[in-house]
């Protein structure tokens, strides 16, 4: 009950102050870079340019219908190319994990693979009904590739594919889902959001409420301090939990396991709060704090270096605690180890709870007259 | 309601005490005043008693709870407004209440009420933040009355009020007390003690020099004066005797016989004058 009071109170207090806006402000420009300046690559299909020629007009549509899975007629691209203002006419055809682009002619062809930095085909048939493939390469091309390309549709192509057959290739995880670049940045700005600005909204609420000195007045209620502290952390659980879901529901929509999301996000944000609380305890204000909360910050944004650069991981990153939230942020909207991602939950309140019960103490035995 | 034994308190826990060998006692009803200039110690030891600051050395109960374990429900019972005024500064003057009452297990008295008898009436949407520094400080004022505390602890109650809300603070100190509210008043206005004190104690360098009565701390130490204003052949005078010293009684005597008086009063020793006297030290 006096623990309700107090959120309440404190709900009162962060919607009336400055802070909680900034929180909001910052989620939305998160949100906003994520959709309009990141490319979503959702649509990770394979685009394939070709050219065909084919003696009559029915052989090439049995060609094109040969292609796996054909998903309905071939259409005129909603978005044409187009070269030097010029448009460049193509037909679409969309299969399942491809799509291809048709042109009328070679060298059309030839200049929109150039300028995509895409494999362009032409394939031509021959009055003996035999296929003929010229690649058009970048010229970047590792020389393996080349090779493939040129032995690939050679005279011994079913030793080629028999071949292929026999090579074992197993995949990990069924299941595993692949992210775009979009969703694969979120577990970064999750971070962000969530423990470095949890960690120093706490330590500025605390800082104001030192100001005003209104602890000392609670520390001679029959309401133990603790309450108190609580009372903050559950305001910014609160508040991340929020954030966080304005940056994650419009970019993972339904895909994802939100129970699972919220059991990993109020751990997270305690731990945030909880140390927050506790540095703002060693403080007067937040000029003082201004060094230590900067070198944390520094620190707590490394992992999410190591994230994008996946060869360096250093085995010191892993201490830095915002390791295993990015890392499990990632599991969840890969509908990872759901066992992974309970443990670091775990990890998380234990290792708060004793930042938590620090924080108490140096409360109490800080207090002043 | 409070008793101190051999209470030490170091801010550094080192020698240099702000509080070093206090010990006093409290009965239920008294107005306790805690008198001394600033740095004395008064709010050190305020802060002992509140809980606020852990107990180092010495015996204190409170309440009839000791303050080594302090038990959170101590506070039903206890009361206090502070020397630097704390509210929430983004919550208005009822909502401050409101909030603070929750905090207790015992009945509260009704916000719109204790903001009335402050004389802040009709103000309660007001944010804290908005109030002067006057009206903060009553609002701090009126909280410590929420819970209708037995023990009142005042630190500095008057400090920069002008002295007609000075004069409303002292009734009502002086109305709970009447109801039987005991009142540990820490203050360095001699006036404001001397009137609602029972007993005071002169404390300096977290040293008591003494505990007594206003009253007889008077009759000890003060001496009676009568000062007297008369036209001495045309210019007026002043003059001050003592009623006790058998040459100034002369003078006196002297002077109303043979000239003009024009007025005279007698003059009792104020606390301050006897604060001095006992202690050597001026009270600011
Ligand atoms: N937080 C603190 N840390 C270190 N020393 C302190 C602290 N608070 C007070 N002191 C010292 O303890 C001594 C007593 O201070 P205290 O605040 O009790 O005085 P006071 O009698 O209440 O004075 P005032 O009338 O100015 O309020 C002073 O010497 C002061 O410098
Ligand atoms: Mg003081």
């Amino acid at each position: 009950m006096k623990l309700w009071s107090s959120f309440v109170k404190e709900l009162t207090i962060a919607s009336r102050g400055f802070y909680f806006y900034v929180e909001i402000a910052m989620a939305a420009i998160l949100l906003f870079v994520l959709l309009f300046v990141i490319p979503n690559n959702f649509d990770n299909k394979e685009t394939q340019y070709l050219y065909l020629e084919f003696p009559n007009a029915q052989s090439q549509q049995m060609y094109i219908e040969s292609f796996n899975d054909l998903d309905g007629k071939g259409k005129t691209p909603e978005d044409p190319f187009k070269i030097d203002k010029e448009e460049i006419n193509s037909t679409l055809y969309v299969t399942e994990d491809k799509e291809i682009y048709v042109f009328d002619t070679e060298e059309d062809m030839a200049k929109v693979a150039e300028k995509k930095h895409k494999l362009g085909v032409s394939i031509k048939m021959n009055e003996a009904n035999e296929l003929n493939y010229t690649y058009y390469t970048q010229g970047n091309e590792t020389e393996k590739f080349s090779n493939i390309l040129k032995i690939i549709h050679g005279p011994d192509d079913a030793l080629l594919y028999k071949e292929l057959e026999g090579q074992p290739v197993k995949t990990i995880s069924t299941d595993y889902v692949v992210l775009s670049d979009r969703e694969n940045v979120l577990p970064v700005f999750l971070t962000f959001n969530g423990s470095l600005m949890g960690l120093f909204i706490m330590a500025a609420y605390v800082f104001l409420d030192k100001k005003e000195g209104v602890i000392k007045a609670y520390a001679i209620t029959p309401s133990p301090v603790w309450k108190y502290l609580l009372s903050k952390v559950l305001i910014l659980t609160v508040t991340a939990l929020t954030t966080s879901l304005i940056l994650i529901l419009p970019i993972m929509g339904t895909r994802i396991n939100y129970l699972l999301l919220i059991v990993f996000l109020i751990p997270t944000g305690f731990f945030a709060s909880a140390l927050g609380l506790l540095i703002a305890s060693y403080f007067d204000d937040m000029v003082k704090s201004f060094g230590v909360m900067y070198l944390l910050m520094i620190a707590m944004m490394m992992p999410t270096l190591s994230y994008f650069i996946a060869s360096w991981d250093p085995m010191w990153l892993k201490f830095i605690p915002s390791y295993y939230i990015v890392y499990g942020f990632k599991e969840i909207f890969t509908k990872g180890d759901t066992g992974f991602i309970l443990l670091i939950a775990l990890g998380y309140l234990v290792v708060s709870s004793i930042l938590f019960a620090w924080a108490n103490a140096r409360y109490k035995k800080t207090l002043s007259v | 309601m409070i008793t101190v034994q051999n209470l030490y308190h170091s801010y550094n826990k080192d020698d240099n005490y702000a509080v070093k060998d206090v010990s006093f006692e409290i009965p239920k009803g008294e107005v306790f005043g805690f008198l001394g200039p600033s740095g004395a110690g008064k709010s050190t030891t305020q802060g002992i008693l509140t809980g606020l600051l852990q107990l180092q050395k010495g015996n204190v109960t409170v309440a009839g709870y000791d303050v080594k374990e302090i038990k959170r429900k101590m506070f039903n019972q206890i009361g206090m407004s502070f020397e630097q005024s704390n509210v929430y500064s983004k919550m208005t003057a009822k909502e401050n209440l409101k909030f603070y009452a929750k905090l207790f297990d015992v009945p509260t008295r009704d916000p719109d009420e204790l903001l009335e008898i402050v004389g802040l009436e009709g103000k309660g949407k007001i944010r804290a933040g908005e109030f002067s520094k006057g009206m903060k400080h009553r609002l701090t004022f009126a909280r410590s009355m929420l819970n209708n505390p037995e023990l009142w602890f005042l630190d500095e109650p008057t400090t920069g009020l002008d002295p007609a809300i000075a004069s409303v603070i002292k009734g009502i100190v002086k109305e709970q007390n009447e109801k039987g509210v005991t009142v540990f008043l820490t203050t360095h206005n001699m006036y404001i003690a001397d009137e609602l004190c029972d007993r005071v104690a002169f404390i300096i360098d977290g040293d008591i020099h003494l505990i007594d009565s206003p009253k007889n701390l008077k009759l000890e130490y003060g001496e009676s004066k009568v000062e007297v204003e008369y036209g001495d052949n045309g210019k007026l005078k002043t003059e001050t005797f003592s009623t006790l010293d058998e040459k100034d009684k002369k003078k006196l005597a002297d002077i109303i016989a043979k000239q003009n008086i024009q007025t005279m009063h007698t003059k009792e020793a104020t606390l301050e004058e006897i604060f001095i006297k006992v202690t050597g030290r001026e009270l600011i």
